[in-house]
């Protein structure tokens, strides 16, 4: 977020002829008495009764730059040095005073006569790590020592003093965020099992604890057993103060149908192995006939039931053991409707193996309605006292964990409202992980709280569902983030979060023939240069296979879902399309051959990306539009076939000749170890978003600029977004001059009279800028409404940081659509008044509509490359000229 | 034209002929200027107000006068340790610190210095 300034600071800020001091403070220690305050300026100066020494050396104020990590994640730290006159012996006060890592703040005033210390901008802030003193000049080294705040957590172990009886001495208690809550023995269709792990903590009182932050809900508990790679709930486990008591020994899990039994008639045979409705096997005149899977032995049997779950219809039901009979059974019923359980001779089938045995046969049966049968399993019930366990039981718990409560934070409120909710937005979490007692333990006034509510607005729909089994370093936050899609850095003593989200809404805008200062001697103008430089990524930064696998299972640790974005398919050719049918017609084709599926993705070149809906012959497909659209017509074109071809990634392969996924680890196929493996996704909507980030933010080209501002730019920091227009810009990220005002504009009207007929060319939520001169402030405006009858905008002023002015009539009017993100801000020092900023392209978020061929224009054989872009007609069905040049999207028609 | 007098408000003053060449102040204004390519210009005062720096020179000053002022400068404020008020030919006071040039005066004739020192008004 923009750095916020004080009125009068603001007032000045604008201006183009200021005063402007410098100033350090640093509160200098000494062993067992009362620390003493240094301040030193630029000049000499006095602000609220404070002198500042005016000591600060030629050159005496060297910044280093705040960045934060282009791919999201924890910013660097940054330094700087101060150098002072040392003449006056002002060094001495290391004699008394112990200066290393004392606190050391940098401000920048602009003095109106009337300042006060609370209007100073605080533009770095650390601790001295060393000083020296040389050619009378004492230097000062001073270190940005925010991240040495950060801590190893989670922090509460295993100490043997506490808990003198728990298996794992100096293990973390484990801390959970978000969801657990899905047992083996409820999950849906699709859905995967969810639990939190708990510690032992008292392995002869049988109690285990799995987060001391939970929320206290109505919770179950399961124990996994590695040897029969199963969970068994423990039946009569209690839960008091968040801590499980599991002493009763009694267990159940569920021998489920493994594979089909000759006879079967049902290919979705397996929705009916999952517990629960949200699955089923609807019943015809075929006989759904299934295996159970057999289990070791991992306790003592007490009670064995077939157990048959339907909301809807009658059937009939045999069970046969397969050493009694194949044909008759040993159980059955042809009166069946509803749920089943039926109990059977546990003497026959104690030794556990003797389940897979049985078989199971469903039939419907007169009168034949519908019939759904939901789940089919064997039902053990068994014991197990853990009595000769040697190593620590694998205990896990359903829960929600990290209740937001004030009471679990350092200090202050709760993260969100009043509290008592359970976090999963990543930016609540992170604050949290940032607050949390047991976790980073910072104080809330270390928390930049405007940053992480404008963030946490950009994730509302991310959801984080994670463990921490182990202690981590802040390289944890760096992965965290990353995978949230957030920059976090530090500045002024508070971590700000910023999101990388294209959507977000630019909080400066800058123009670089009035914003940005030349490069060269002010007195020679014939030598000057713009200060703008401008950098492509890297190769080897470009991410263009993607593929997020995600659900760690709680026992396994094995990711058990994907998320795939790829360039690669597996058929190609030339087709016609047609949208009123929605087909795609290759005469060539082989679809049926081939093994087409429905639900493999089309891309069809320079158009967009479909999913095959039906296979209709050899040589016809019916797609759907990912995007919600109509299949565009199209004669002769290109497409391509994969099941997880994504558009994005194809295209970047082919322009970029090169394959690089995310993680550094190819997938090849589902089941190998490539791909990037989430450590904090859960649900497959945000597994699909942090894979559209991906795509978006590291598939195409982005150009990173670095270039300086004025004072007037000293509200920007690290993670801001900007709007930005440049002469030295590529023309797909210029602002475009679209119409112009036809009144004289004052500084207050927001109904604006533009060129007759013009009105139409920009649309609600637009970004506009005008300006009267070269020299003169340019103000950037949203557009409210749009009234095409009388060639009218409405508009909201000064937006941005700008300010209202004046307007001629007949002023420029120009759209802006590309946005910046700030990467790095090296605030200005006496020495060097311009403020460095790096920034790199936002991804895409304007989508053009409508058309803007200008009368005159020959035809497009006829025309020139430069008037086919301009024209709109001429570019492909995805707005581009040129089908791998992202950039060549100019031509603003869609 | 009058004499001209330094004084550091602890020792008794010292007073010496006019110097031959008037002393002169040249002002600076210590201002960081930035000009966008547009044209806009942009500058930020960094100094409260003018910095001024003071020539004083004598063609002949006599070897008691030049002891005088090399004692007070060298001796009495400890070059430019302490600040001096300097009253000029004109009555007109300055608050000065000595920054320089009695290591480059010259004996030109019998009795007599070519002397040329720098000052900086404190501000």
């Amino acid at each position: 977020m923009a750095r916020t300034l004080s009125s009068g600071q603001e007032a000045e800020r604008v201006k183009d002829g200021v005063k402007g001091v410098w100033m350090v403070v640093a509160v200098l220690d000494q062993y067992g008495a009362a620390t003493t305050t240094k301040r030193w300026a630029s000049r000499p100066y006095t602000l609220s009764s404070n002198t500042y020494e005016g000591i600060i050396a030629e050159g005496g104020i060297d910044l280093g730059m705040l960045s934060v990590k282009e791919q999201g994640g924890l910013g660097p730290v940054a330094t700087a040095t101060i150098r002072l006159r040392d003449e006056d012996a002002e060094s001495t006060i290391t004699d008394t005073h112990v200066i290393s890592n004392d606190e050391v703040y940098v401000y920048f005033i602009f003095p109106t006569g009337s300042e006060v210390e609370g209007d100073r901008i605080e533009v770095f802030r650390g601790i001295i790590e060393r000083n020296n003193t040389r050619n009378n000049v004492w230097t000062l080294r001073i270190k940005d020592d925010s991240k040495a705040e950060l801590k190893q957590i989670p922090s509460k172990l295993l100490d043997p003093v506490t808990y003198p009886f728990a298996y794992s001495l100096g293990a973390v208690i484990p801390e959970a965020f978000g969801n657990h809550n899905e047992t083996p023995d409820d999950i849906s269709a699709g859905d995967i099992v969810s639990l939190a792990p708990a510690r032992m903590i008292d392995k002869f009182a049988l109690k285990a604890i799995a987060s001391e932050h939970q929320l206290v809900g109505t919770d179950y508990v399961y124990q996994w057993y590695p040897q029969a790679e199963k969970f068994a709930q423990i039946v009569n486990a209690s839960i008091t103060n968040r801590v499980i008591t599991l002493d009763d020994p009694a267990r159940i899990t569920f021998a489920r149908p493994s594979r089909t039994y000759p006879g079967n008639g049902y290919t979705n045979w397996y929705d009916c192995i999952p517990p629960g409705n949200s699955s089923y096997v609807s019943i015809d005149s075929n006989n759904l006939r299934v295996w159970f899977s057999g289990l070791p032995k991992i306790g003592t049997m007490t009670s064995a039931s077939l157990y048959i779950k339907s909301s809807t219809g009658v059937y009939e039901w045999y069970l046969y053991d397969t050493t009694v009979s194949d044909v008759s059974p040993i159980a059955s019923s042809t009166t069946a409707a509803g749920n089943v359980t039926y109990l059977l001779t546990l003497a026959d089938y104690e030794d556990w193996s003797s389940i897979a045995n049985l078989h199971l046969e469903i039939r419907d049966r007169s009168p034949f309605p519908e019939t759904r049968i939901e789940e089919a399993s064997i039902k053990i019930e068994f014991d197990d006292f853990l009595s000769l366990v040697e190593q620590e039981p694998e205990i896990y718990q359903t829960m929600q964990g990290w209740l937001d409560s004030s009471a679990f934070y350092k200090d202050g409120s709760a993260v969100v409202g009043g509290g008592g909710s359970v976090l999963r937005n990543p930016v609540y979490i992170l604050e949290a992980l940032l607050r949390g007692k047991n976790l980073n333990n910072l104080e809330e006034g270390k928390i930049d709280s405007t940053s992480f509510t404008a963030a946490a607005s950009s994730r509302t729909d991310w959801y984080f569902d994670f463990v921490m089994r182990e202690q981590v370093s802040d390289q944890f936050l760096d992965s965290f983030c990353f995978e949230a899609g957030l920059m976090l850095f530090t500045t002024a003593g508070k971590f700000h979060c910023s999101a990388m989200d294209k959507d977000r809404t630019p909080e400066h805008f800058f123009l670089g023939g009035y914003h940005m200062p030349v490069v060269g001697s002010i007195d020679n103008p014939m030598a000057q240069q713009y200060d703008l430089e401008i950098e492509p990524i890297n190769a080897s930064d470009i991410y263009n296979e993607i593929a997020i696998r995600y659900a760690i299972h709680p026992a396994t640790g094995v990711p058990q879902k994907a998320s795939i974005a790829s360039g690669q398919f597996r058929l190609t050719g030339t087709a016609n399309t047609l949208e009123i049918s929605a087909t795609l017609t290759d005469a060539s084709a082989t679809f049926q051959t081939d093994d087409v599926l429905v639900g493999e993705h089309v891309y069809v070149s320079g158009d967009k990306l479909y999913t095959v809906q039906s296979i209709v012959s050899e040589t016809v497909l019916t797609l759907t539009a990912l995007d919600g659209g109509a299949v565009t017509t199209l004669v002769s074109a290109t497409y391509y076939i994969g099941p997880n071809l994504n558009d994005s990634a194809f295209v970047s392969q082919l322009a970029y000749k090169s394959v690089n996924a995310l993680g550094g680890n190819r997938q090849r196929t589902f089941i190998d170890d490539g791909g990037y493996i989430s450590q904090f996704i859960r649900d497959e909507s945000t597994a699909d978003a942090f894979k559209d980030h991906c795509l978006e933010w590291f598939s195409q080209p982005r150009d990173r600029i670095t270039f300086s501002l004025m004072h007037d730019g000293i509200r920007v920091q690290p993670g801001d977004f900007l709007f930005i227009d440049h002469p030295k810009f590529k023309a797909s990220q210029r602002a475009r001059q679209i119409t112009e005002t036809a009144e004289a504009v004052d500084a207050v009207e927001t109904e604006i009279d533009v060129t007759t007929g013009e009105a139409g060319l920009l649309r609600v939520n637009d970004y506009i800028y005008l300006q009267e001169s070269n020299s003169s402030p340019p103000e950037l405006m949203q557009i409210s409404a749009v009234d095409s009858v009388n060639s009218r905008i409405t508009v909201n002023r000064a937006q941005c940081g700008t300010k209202a002015q004046t307007f001629s009539s007949g002023a420029n009017i120009y759209q802006l659509t590309q946005k910046f993100v700030v990467l790095g801000v090296q605030e200005m020092t006496p020495d060097d008044t311009r403020i460095r900023i790096e920034a790199q392209i936002v991804p895409r978020w304007y989508k053009p509509i409508g058309t803007v061929v200008s009368a005159g224009y020959p035809n497009y054989a006829a025309a020139t490359d430069v008037q086919r872009a301009a024209s709109g007609w001429g570019t492909l069905p995805n707005g581009r000229v040129n089908e791998l040049d992202p950039d060549s999207a100019i031509s603003y028609a869609g | 034209m009058a004499d001209i007098i330094f004084d550091d408000g602890i020792n008794p003053s010292v007073t010496l002929p006019a110097p031959d060449y008037p002393g002169q102040a040249f002002a600076f204004l210590d201002q960081s200027i930035q000009q966008a390519m547009g044209g806009r210009i942009t500058s930020i005062t960094r100094g409260s107000g003018e910095l001024k720096r003071w020539t004083l020179a004598w063609q002949s000053l006599s070897a008691s006068n030049y002891t005088t002022l090399k004692t007070f400068f060298y001796i009495t404020v400890s070059g430019a340790s302490t600040q001096v008020t300097y009253t000029d030919e004109n009555s007109n006071n300055h608050t000065v610190k000595y920054t320089g040039g009695i290591e480059r005066a010259r004996l030109v004739d019998y009795d007599s210095y070519a002397v040329e020192i720098q000052l900086a008004e404190v501000i």
